[in-house]
This record gives structure tokens, C-alpha cells and sequence, in this order.
């Protein structure tokens, strides 16, 4: 059974629209599983700041994140996170690599979010989490995932410092030419799965988010690689950065877009 | 220009190595090898390291990563099969374009010198003739109902996948027209025919473009820009600007492509019992067993 946990707290937000693209996402996913989610955080406007301003202020957020998500492993549900930025898996990842220490996460997004303190140019915590869930620095929401755990899929923007850091971890690349659905079934085996989706890894004109790059997913493509996960085991399911438009009827394409790249995802589970 | 570094895709880090026959400027750039990086480099040398390239847009799309490439290994029917599944790729991802320049990827093919036998430019062309008639024979689309089938009208333009498309024929046999050499491999430059009338069409900003490429032609190719070169739809036959001649001169020959309702309507057309025609039912033979 699902759980929809859903993020209204800024968390590192330097564009307005997040905010408002999750919780049209999470009202779309209420109506489509029939269930209620559970939101947490209090809108704010959006600023550029740097991770060491932004991750103090986002702290209630992600805790209560973090407790909503661990309850619902708890109670064998399989949690739906839907989050304004990437940032919120500060709080869920760690959970992850408690609960499920096999499992395989797949980082569908089209950077690497693995900078550090030491390596990030811009300061933006959005960027540094993959790092920080791997113990690279300290967010002080936990750690624990380890890199032979992460697969990136559709990565294509990274930068250079940040590469050496992915290189040196061993974190596993599916870049979007290497990214077919048998590649993904045969690297996730018969391992749990936990998929994070940056929908900056689609196409540009597909899903508004503001990280996007060129050469990414159409929709019929990360739609098939999600069709190729065994069904049962999917323990977790994040879906970030939807950049709502301006009016709710331009969010009707994207939204539907969302709805039917995820579909696959949302048969009902068995218990791993 | 987004990029993946060398490094970043090492052997330890990869995954698979099945990868998808439409690949991106920035994968191509990290991950070829052989005459792919051979073309590659090729490509990169004159549109990004040689300021005077005439086609600006071209320029435009090196520079932010933005080309996207097909490998051709053979001449056979499967390499044929590959090519089409990767121009069905393209096409789909062109369909979709949201109007941004920033995401208006031209599509390079490049054909393995194992692929092609030929010294002079009209033996490329004729091989990339051959290529574009064995393409629409693998095509399960139909020709779109505002393109004319027949090449002789100013209005055709080659399809694919229901997609009116613009191929510019290079190769490395062109001397006096160095703007259509782009190395020593045998290239199609495909462009969705719509992008194409959108940034260069008749308009003010676009008769600008064409005036600054064409300025542009004859200080690069070290002569004025071709007579054949004209305006979609109006006054030049779109076919004679896929393959055009090495040196200016008059054109009076006639395209060896045929549609398939072409085919059907003419008994005698100079090219329907060549290689192309045979290979075209070949293919569709073939397809079926």
C-alpha cells in the first residue's frame, strides 16, 4: 500500500513553483490512488542561498520528512515522497539505507548531486545530496547509503570535481544512451528498489523544472525503463523539481505526462 | 555545453554497453572511439575550431552540445534497419520540440568507409541518394499529404516518419565547396524541414540569416554561394540543395529519388531499374521473411 508524503517547507528553493509543483503533483497522485497524503512545511518564498543558510532553515522539514518516512517502512507501507527540490532526500536516503541496506537506489535525474562543502561552486544543498547520504559530509540528517548502492540514471550534466568524487565512490552511471529498460532491469537484479525522480532528467518541454539540460528522456522512454522494474520491488518512490506553471491549465500536459511515466510504478506492490 | 567527461563513463563505471543508435553531441564527445571519434573530431574541428564555417546555426549548435549522431557501420540491410530506427529516434524527439532553439538538435549521420565506395562527389551523392531512397523503403510512415511526391515541384522535400526533413549531402570529395566536406567520412546534416523555414524562412530575420550564410559561403568555399541555393518552396528545387555540385555550374539532371506513389505513377523514370530500386525490393522482401 502507498503513502504520499509530500514537502510545503522551502528546502533550499532558489526558484518559486516547486512548492506548488508538488502539491499539484500530490493532489493528482490523491486522486489517482485514492488516498490522502501527508503534507509537511510552510510555504516560503524562494532566494538564493548558500547550503550553510538554507540547511538550517529547511531542518524542521526534513525531520518531519525523515519521521513520516520512516513510519510508513514501519508500517509496511511503500512511501510516495513528493518533494519541491531534491534537497528533501537529505531527509529520506538515510532512512532507506537503514531499512533496506540491499536495496538499489536509482537517481533518475540529469546532474549527479554529488558535490561536498569542498567541491560545489554554486552553495546549493540541492546538489549535495547524494553526498551527503553517503557520508562524503555531514547534513546532519544521517548517512549510511553506500555509492555501490546508487545508480544514476540519465545523468548528463556533472561537473569536474564532482565526477572525481562519483569516480572515486564507484557510484554506477546510466547515461541516457546507456539507460534502455533491460540495462536498469539487469542492474537492479532482484534488489529492492528505491527510485528518486529529478524531472530535470526529461526532455526540455515535457515537465517544467529549472535544472533542465538537452538530451534527456521523452516521456515514452523513462516510461518503458520503469516497466521494465519487476513488479513487487519497488520499496520507495520520490518525485521532485516539477516546476508548476503559471496556471493550472498549462499544468494539465505536465501533470498527465507525470501520471503516465510513473503508472507503471503504482500496480499494486508485494512485500519485497 | 553539458558534458560527461571521459572519466566519468570508465569501464568500471559503466554499466552496459548496449547503447541506443541516436546519440547525443556530449556521449559521443565522452565515449567514441575509432572512426566514430575519427568523425567526430572532424566535425568538431570545422564547425567549432574554424570561425569563417558558413552555416551559423550549425556553429551555434556545436558550441551548446546540441548535435546528436548516428553511426553507420555498413551498407547493409540490417545497417539500414539500424539507420532507420535511429532517424525514427530523431524524429520523435523532433516532433516534440517546444520552439527552443537551445533544443534544436541537427542530427549527424556518418557512414563508416566500409559503407561506401566512392572518389568523386557525384559517386557520394549518388550513394547518398541510394541511402535516402533505401530509408523511405523502410519507412512505415505515409508521406505527408502536403509534400508533394514528385522531387521536380519546388515543394518536395524528403520524408521520413512523416516528417518533411532537410539532408545536406557532405563528403570528402569536395574541393571548391569546403563548406560541404566536413572530413574524410561521408555525412548527412538532417534538419527537420519546419526548423529550418522557422529560423531561416521568408521573413525579415530570416532573409538576414540566409543573406549573412550565403556572405559567409563565399568567403569560405572561396566562391559565391551556389546557384541552386534558394528558398524552399519558391524558386530552387529543394533536391539540387541536398547534393550540390563541387564547382558552380548549370544543373539540368534530374533527382534519382522516387516515392513510392512516384514509383507507382512512372513508367520511366531514369533511375526506377537502378541499384536503389532492386535494393528497395530486396528490403521489402527480406522484411517480410
Amino acid at each position: 500500500m502507498f503513502e504520499l508524503i509530500v514537502s510545503q517547507g522551502r528546502i533550499a528553493d532558489r526558484k518559486d513553483r516547486t512548492i506548488e509543483g508538488a502539491l499539484q503533483t500530490a493532489r493528482m497522485l490523491e486522486d489517482a490512488l485514492g488516498l490522502k497524503g501527508k503534507y509537511f512545511g510552510t510555504p516560503e518564498p524562494a532566494k538564493t542561498d548558500d547550503w550553510t543558510l538554507s540547511l538550517p532553515e529547511a531542518e524542521q522539514t526534513l525531520a518531519c520528512l525523515q519521521a513520516a518516512i520512516a513510519d510508513s517502512i514501519e508500517a509496511s507501507r511503500t512511501p510516495i515522497m513528493v518533494a519541491n527540490t531534491c534537497s528533501a532526500s537529505l531527509a529520506s536516503l538515510p532512512t532507506l539505507a537503514e531499512r533496506y541496506p540491499e536495496a538499489i537506489l536509482l537517481w533518475v535525474d540529469a546532474h549527479g548531486d554529488f558535490n561536498t562543502p569542498d567541491t560545489t561552486d554554486s552553495g546549493y544543498l540541492g546538489g549535495m545530496v547524494l553526498a551527503g547520504a553517503c557520508g562524503l559530509w555531514d547534513s546532519g540528517h544521517g548517512k549510511g547509503l553506500r555509492p555501490d548502492q546508487v545508480i544514476l540514471v540519465g545523468a548528463r550534466d556533472i561537473d569536474a570535481e564532482e565526477l572525481a568524487q562519483l569516480r572515486r565512490s564507484g557510484v554506477r552511471i546510466l547515461p541516457p544512451e546507456e539507460a534502455t529498460p533491460n540495462a536498469v532491469r539487469e542492474a537492479v537484479g532482484k534488489a529492492p528498489v528505491w527510485i528518486h525522480v529529478d524531472w530535470d532528467v526529461m526532455e526540455p518541454g515535457h515537465i517544467p523544472a529549472d535544472y533542465s539540460v538537452p538530451h534527456g528522456f521523452l516521456p515514452k522512454q523513462l516510461r518503458e525503463i520503469f516497466q521494465a522494474i519487476p513488479s513487487g520491488q519497488l520499496v520507495g518512490l520520490e518525485l521532485a523539481e516539477f516546476h508548476a506553471p503559471l496556471s493550472e491549465s498549462e499544468s494539465r500536459a505536465p501533470l498527465k505526462h507525470i501520471l503516465s511515466i510513473i503508472d507503471p510504478l503504482l500496480e499494486p506492490e508485494a512485500v519485497v | 555545453m553539458t558534458t560527461i567527461a571521459n572519466d566519468l563513463l570508465s569501464t568500471e563505471q559503466r554499466v552496459t554497453t548496449s547503447v541506443t543508435v541516436l546519440q547525443s553531441q556530449p556521449y559521443v564527445a565522452a565515449t567514441a572511439q575509432g572512426w566514430h571519434r575519427e568523425a567526430y573530431n572532424d566535425v568538431s574541428e570545422r564547425l567549432a575550431n574554424e570561425n569563417g564555417f558558413p552555416c551559423v546555426f550549425s556553429k551555434n549548435a556545436i558550441r551548446k552540445g546540441l548535435l546528436k549522431f548516428i553511426f553507420v557501420e555498413g551498407n547493409g540491410l540490417q545497417d539500414m534497419k539500424r539507420l532507420a530506427r535511429g532517424l525514427m529516434a530523431f524524429v520523435e524527439v523532433s516532433s516534440d520540440w517546444n520552439g527552443d532553439l537551445n533544443t534544436a538538435y541537427p542530427l549527424v549521420v556518418a557512414f563508416s568507409e566500409n559503407a561506401i565506395s566512392a572518389r568523386r562527389v557525384e559517386e557520394y551523392h549518388a550513394f547518398g541518394w541510394r541511402t535516402l531512397q533505401r530509408l523511405h523503403s523502410l519507412d512505415n510512415q505515409p508521406w505527408p499529404k502536403e509534400v508533394p511526391y514528385d522531387p521536380s515541384s519546388t515543394a518536395w522535400s524528403m520524408c521520413f516518419s512523416g516528417m518533411p526533413i532537410f539532408c545536406n549531402m557532405s563528403n570528402p570529395a569536395h574541393q571548391s565547396r569546403a563548406s560541404r566536406n566536413l572530413g574524410k567520412h561521408f555525412k548527412l546534416v538532417i534538419n527537420p524541414r519546419e526548423r529550418f523555414d522557422k529560423v531561416a524562412g521568408d521573413t525579415p530575420a530570416g532573409r538576414r540569416a540566409r543573406a549573412n550564410i550565403r556572405d559567409r559561403i563565399l568567403t569560405y568555399d572561396g566562391q559565391p554561394h551556389c546557384p541552386q541555393l534558394g528558398s524552399y518552396g519558391e524558386d530552387s528545387l529543394e533536391w539540387w540543395q541536398y547534393s550540390l555540385s563541387d564547382k558552380n555550374e548549370i544543373r539540368t539532371d534530374r533527382c534519382p529519388f522516387k516515392s513510392d506513389q512516384s514509383l507507382s505513377t512512372t513508367q520511366n523514370c531514369p533511375h526506377a531499374g537502378d541499384h536503389s530500386a532492386s535494393e528497395r525490393a530486396g528490403e521489402k522482401g527480406t522484411e517480410t521473411t
